[in-house]
């Protein structure tokens, strides 16, 4: 039950079919953490959305900078009571393979990060931790990053590999508290080579926003993105011309709205609110 | 009265174990003209080390004629006498500032988070320092070089790395850091020669640490090309030496011509 209506921040400045017009919704994006599921549970209203989506016959995935394999994670929402199969997960190594594809086809590479996100990437690339080899250092984080990693990395980007992350966050929250995230291998790397990154392809990148509206099939000024973060979920889909909606389930608070450099569209207590809303503009 | 020379070592006396040619023939010529020397280096070693190292290239050296960051840095903490000390990430460092402090490794028992080297760098020990900067330990560091000169040859990444990651993942900056282009480190060095900033003049291979140094503190500068740093570096530099060289072989007659008066 929510004791309020969903808040319609403003109207958008952005070219529609006019104000008072009805919007014709063709795709939605919806990201995971903190949106959809939170650690081991989901968040209220997130089945009933997801239901909503498919009962409307909407196109919708799950857009995430999770590096898990999708099969892994449509297992764990499946269990949690969310039947999901993998084809409706993108996640940040399809965006990566996607930049590589684009850029640096057949590129070897030289993967910091967890095992998921190596084991994705060498189904389209071969890795190698031989510096004179590697075309491309791809960063992410890494609970086994160590001077043997950073010394490899180091010498293949003086050398001018392509130097590429997931993301750039600081810290990831753990059921223990946060623990460093992307940003310290990524400013290790930098900080000693003296390079910046060439291209952040998780959200709220370019690459990620093209990957879910090609699976879509929508074009981005008829595609919602819901999601719980305004640096990920929300730029991103100002990036590309979508229309935006922020959850307060994970990692923005009402009064962070107000300092915020991007804003989204709507803001919604919950993924609950999320039918009433689209209802409204179908 | 002859200028006061702080002289860097790595990539200036010395590159990749062995004595760069006409070094040790350049410094006797100093000695002999009546330079005043000391060797201020970013390595964090004990001086005996270097002294012994440099006497064995046959470069005669006292350790008094030496400072290092290591040095600063036993200088710093003998005024934090209860500190716990976290150190990132140089197990030899550890060991031998063990002797002498507090080594913490409880975050909450932790007051000064070091870095240095990146030698023995893991994600853990990333997180422990993480953990206590974020409950509000001091960060220190002895030094920011991207990379040192490797004893077997190239180069490879050092301080700058620590730093980087901690600064990726707290948003903090280092506090104190004992090694050059740092006040503390001008300080120290001008103290043990007992002259003041327009009597010293700074040899060193590094725009970031020797140049860099004379830059802030007011001290002239001559830059080597016989370490990390290549003529096309300079354009990029925010900071620019008063004189380049190609080794300190060529020092001597720098010093006696006019250009330096």
């Amino acid at each position: 039950m929510r004791d309020r209506p969903p808040r319609r921040l403003r109207p958008t400045g952005r070219a529609r079919a006019g104000r008072g017009e009805r919007l014709s919704v063709r795709g939605v994006i919806l990201d995971l953490d903190g949106t959809v599921c939170l650690g081991d549970a989901l968040l209220p209203g997130a089945r009933q959305a997801v239901e909503f989506l498919r009962r409307k016959g909407l196109p919708w995935l799950f857009l995430s900078n999770t590096l898990d394999h999708p099969q892994v994670f449509a297992e764990r929402l499946t269990r949690l009571g969310l039947p999901t199969s993998p084809a409706e997960i993108v996640n940040a190594p399809m965006a990566v393979l996607r930049y590589l594809d684009r850029h640096a086809p057949g590129a070897r590479l030289f993967v910091i990060g967890l095992p998921p996100l190596a084991e994705q990437l060498a189904v389209a690339h071969r890795l190698t931790d031989d510096p004179q080899e590697v075309d491309a250092v791809v960063v992410s984080v890494d609970y086994e990053f160590d001077y043997r990693k950073l010394e490899i990395a180091f010498q293949a980007l003086r050398r001018g590999a392509r130097f590429l992350a997931t993301n750039l966050d600081r810290t990831w929250p753990t059921p223990d508290g946060e623990v460093p995230d992307t940003g310290a291998m990524l400013g290790a790397i930098e900080a000693c080579t003296r390079r910046k990154v060439d291209a952040v392809v998780g959200k709220p990148s370019a690459w990620m926003a093209e990957l879910a509206l090609q699976r879509l099939g929508s074009p981005a000024d008829q595609t919602w993105v819901v999601g719980d973060s305004l640096e990920s979920d929300v730029q991103l889909g100002r990036q590309a011309g979508m229309t935006t909606a922020l959850v307060l389930t994970g990692v923005t608070h009402p009064e962070d709205l107000d300092r915020a450099a991007v804003r989204p569209d709507f803001v919604l207590d919950s993924l609950g609110d999320l039918p009433a809303l689209l209802d409204a503009e179908l | 009265m002859r200028p006061a020379l702080i002289l860097d070592v790595d990539g200036t006396v010395w590159r990749y174990g062995r004595l760069i040619p006409g070094v040790a023939e350049a410094l006797q010529q100093l000695r002999r003209d009546g330079y005043p020397l000391l060797f201020l280096s970013n390595n964090p070693v004990p001086p005996e080390l270097y002294a012994d190292r440099l006497v064995g290239m046959g470069v005669p050296t006292a350790p008094s004629e030496i400072l290092t960051c290591l040095t600063i840095l036993e200088a710093e903490l003998a005024q934090e006498a209860e500190a716990g000390l976290y150190v990132v990430a140089d197990d030899r460092l550890q060991a031998h500032l063990a002797e002498g402090h507090r080594i913490a490794a409880d975050p909450a028992a932790i007051d000064i988070v070091l870095a240095t080297g990146p030698y023995d760098l893991t994600y853990d020990r990333l997180n422990v320092a993480f953990q206590a900067l974020r409950r509000g330990a001091n960060f220190w560091a002895t030094n920011a070089d991207p990379f040192v000169l490797a004893r077997s040859g190239g180069e490879v990444p050092h301080t700058a790395a620590v730093i980087g990651a901690l600064q990726g993942c707290t948003g903090r900056t280092v506090e104190r850091m004992t090694g050059k282009p740092s006040p503390l480190s001008a300080r120290a060095a001008l103290e043990r020669l007992g002259c003041g900033p327009g009597e010293a003049i700074v040899v060193g291979d590094g725009l970031d640490t020797d140049i860099a140094l004379g830059h802030n503190a007011g001290i002239r500068t001559v830059l080597l090309l016989s370490g990390v740093t290549r003529r096309e570096d300079l354009a990029d530099s925010p900071v620019q030496p008063d004189f380049v060289l190609d080794s300190l072989a060529s020092l001597p007659d720098l010093l006696r011509g006019p250009a330096a008066r």
